[in-house]
């Protein structure tokens, strides 16, 4: 049967029974009154401050903070980190060479069979020779002739590749960055059609076949825009910067 | 002195406990579980644990208004056609074409992929089936020299979705063991005025779509069965993933629907009708 | 050290049922998602250019149609088509403009159509202004104070696409009486390609 009833049980704090039930209560010291303090008992401590009692977990508490939110970011590394170019690799200024290393994972091996399921290194050396505004389009590989569009102005950017021979360049952007960072050429398709802007016209694939050679592209901008930079990516989220004089 | 243990609800508890210890005392491990379930049915009695499940669909016959979800639909005919428009079927098939006119009452435009869903395919005249995805592409291992080809799916499940199925059919030798029937596809829903392929439906408008199938030539029935199926708005999924959208739930609309023989100009007449 | 069960008291029911129901009252009446995730709505007419921080907006011309020819089909509206010409020029990179709905006097919403030619979305970078065109297929009450709202996030699942994101909404001017004639009469649009915006559309800024 389940007792519903607490019996009647002296507990360890019941009353103050000197001498009865032996090792019950404790017994008085000679030359003492029930209610006495003792004349050497100390006054109780005071408990340390929360602060300090406290004082190690405090210290952990914005860490974990800082880890819990970093833990949560996942959106932030999974979507909008590798899209876009986040990752400044390298900065030099126009006519030196700039180094832009990036891993990028080839699930096909489309152009290099071996590559095939791999995560693999692209790394090119690149050098902005030229950026000049210009008042005409050359006419495209396919299609018709480009105008330029009333209301922008046209650059003309030239660049020195140097890479291995079957380097990626597929996803290549050429863009001009003006002082208020409006960016400008961010598609890896240019204004003239071309989708593969890193290599020659005459490149057959979207891999490089020498070992060096040299690429123009040409960028659509605001009059009036003020170019500062020249940024080479390839959909990020690494890219390098060149300083326009 | 009022004590918090003799309180009206600490009181309550303790004469429940009381009361159920009574009871379930004595008895073995069994007969408790048994005192259990009956406890458990008749708790659920009150919230509709009894009601009938309701498995009946109305009756759904031409020229007569439906309402499915946030579309009212009349079926006006079925048809077939050798072809339609940019749609053209495999040799030895034909198009079906069931002709309705529709109507989103809503407020938001509704996507005619939920028009499809509220309209399957009808069973069991011959609608050839969808290609799995796996099949669609030529498949260059030898290992695979037992599997059908895309047209031979086509030409065996066709013939295994007939009434007198060979039961067989629908698992070449070198499937996946797909035990399971192969499904339908989705009707393309084509606006008949213009021929052009409706992939919206705004509110307040009225179209005369066909919904549009492949369908082999060895039926010959001048009947085709019609369901609906009813759309229930889940507003919040279970799953979090899918938050607002329409759910085909259940069958609430049936009836045979007459098919129009096909004309040697039928994908003409289609258009004009 | 403390034996037996914890007490149920009144008080303590009291404290539990009153939490309970506080917080359902609380998540149930204040509009949390409302106020933080409301988009920047600039309102506009016909022909003004409007800053949306992420791209300028020109709404350049509006028309109706009961029929709209393309290179591939020619499209029959189930009312009839409110044709919108815009220009966008991006003011920051490369972007994609998924926003394009009409709403008309009374709050329904009316996507735009690619039957005919039409554009339901634009791409533009900066540098240029890039004009598009979009169909609507919209029922006769739509026509009188219809509005267009076009922006770069998109409006499924309740305008998530646009949450703290700024939307241009635009006055198309059709007046009860506009309605009538626009709706009686017979018109066959052609609606452009996409391209870049003849001159004067949209204006370049540094």
């Amino acid at each position: 049967m389940t007792t519903l009833v607490t019996p009647a049980v002296p507990g360890p704090d019941q009353g103050t029974g000197h001498g009865a039930p032996p090792g019950a209560a404790p017994s008085l010291r000679p030359g003492m009154l029930p209610g006495m303090i003792p004349p050497d008992a100390r006054a109780p401590r005071q408990r340390r401050s929360w602060g300090r009692r406290n004082a190690v977990w405090l210290v952990l508490l914005p860490i974990a903070i800082v880890a819990a939110a970093g833990a949560s970011s996942f959106r932030v590394w999974a979507y909008w980190w590798p899209v876009g170019l986040h990752h400044e690799v390298d900065r030099v200024a126009v006519g030196q060479s700039a180094h832009l290393a990036g891993e990028y994972y080839d699930a096909f091996g489309l152009d290099v069979p071996e590559r095939a399921n791999t995560t693999v290194l692209r790394e090119v050396d690149a050098t902005v020779t030229g950026v000049e505004q210009v008042d005409e389009l050359p006419a495209p590989s396919y299609g018709d002739p480009v105008p330029i569009p009333d209301g922008s102005v046209a650059y003309e950017v030239r660049v020195h590749f140097a890479a291995e021979l079957k380097t990626d360049l597929s996803g290549c952007q050429i863009m001009l960055v003006s002082e208020e960072g409006t960016r400008y050429g961010e598609s890896s398709t240019d204004v003239l059609g071309s989708s593969n802007r890193c290599s020659t016209p005459d490149a057959e694939g979207f891999v490089s076949e020498e070992p060096e050679w040299d690429v123009t592209s040409f960028v659509l901008a605001d009059p009036g825009a003020e170019i500062t930079q020249v940024r080479l990516g390839f959909g990020g989220p690494e890219y390098v910067t060149f300083d326009l004089p | 002195m009022k004590h918090a243990r003799n309180d009206g609800p600490d009181l309550a508890f303790r004469l429940g406990r009381r009361v159920v210890a009574a009871v379930v005392d004595d008895m073995s491990t069994v007969q408790r579980v048994g005192v259990g379930a009956v406890a458990a049915l008749v708790a659920v009695s009150p919230f509709g644990a009894w009601s009938e499940v309701e498995a009946q669909a109305d009756p759904l016959t031409t020229g007569a208004p439906v309402e499915v979800g946030p579309f009212e639909v009349t079926v006006e005919k079925a048809a077939t056609a050798d072809e339609l428009g940019y749609l053209v079927p495999e040799p030895g098939n034909h198009m079906l074409a069931v002709v309705a006119n529709v109507t989103n009452t809503g407020e938001v435009p509704e996507y005619s992929v939920t028009l499809g869903n509220a309209i399957p395919a009808p069973e069991n005249v011959g609608i050839i089936p969808e290609v799995p995805l796996a099949e669609l592409g030529a498949d260059p291992d030898p290992d695979a020299a037992t599997e059908p080809t895309p047209d031979d799916a086509d030409a065996d499940a066709g013939a295994g979705a007939e009434p007198s199925a060979d039961p067989s059919a629908s698992a070449a030798p070198g499937d996946q063991g797909e035990p399971e029937e192969p499904k339908l596809p989705s009707a393309s829903i084509v606006n008949i005025k213009d021929g052009t392929s409706i992939s919206i439906f705004n509110p307040g408008l009225t179209y005369r779509v066909a919904l549009i199938w492949e369908q082999s030539d060895k039926f010959s029935g001048d009947v085709i069965p019609l369901e609906m199926v009813e759309l229930e708005w889940v507003e919040d999924d279970p799953m979090g993933l899918d938050d607002g959208h329409w759910f085909a739930n259940e069958v609430v609309f049936k009836g045979q629907i007459k098919v129009e023989p096909a004309k040697s100009d039928a994908s003409a007449d289609a258009e004009q009708q | 050290m403390r034996h037996g069960r914890r007490r149920i008291t009144w008080k303590g029911t009291a404290l539990v049922v009153g939490a309970v129901t506080a917080g359902c009252a609380l998540v149930t009446y204040v509009p949390q998602e409302r106020n933080v995730d409301t988009p920047f709505v600039v309102e506009g007419e016909v022909g003004e250019t409007l800053d949306l921080t992420y791209a300028d907006l020109t709404v350049t011309e509006v028309r109706v149609a009961d029929t709209l020819t393309s290179f591939s089909e020619a499209a029959a509206a189930g009312g009839t088509f409110i044709v919108v010409d815009a220009t966008w020029r991006a003011t920051q990179g490369e972007t994609i403009f998924s926003g394009a709905e009409i709403t008309d006097r009374q709050g329904r919403r009316f996507w735009p159509s690619q039957r005919g030619g039409c554009s339901i979305s634009a791409s533009a970078q900066p540098g240029y202004a890039w004009r598009t065109t979009y169909c609507f297929d919209v029922p006769r009450e739509a026509l009188e104070g219809a509005t267009v709202r076009l922006a770069r996030g998109d409006q499924t699942e309740e305008y998530a696409g646009q949450r703290r994101d700024a939307v241009a909404v635009v006055d198309l001017d059709i007046t009860a009486s506009e309605a009538d004639e626009l709706w009686e009469a017979e018109e066959t649009v052609s609606p452009e390609e996409p391209g870049y915006a003849p001159a004067s559309a949209g204006g370049g800024e540094g």
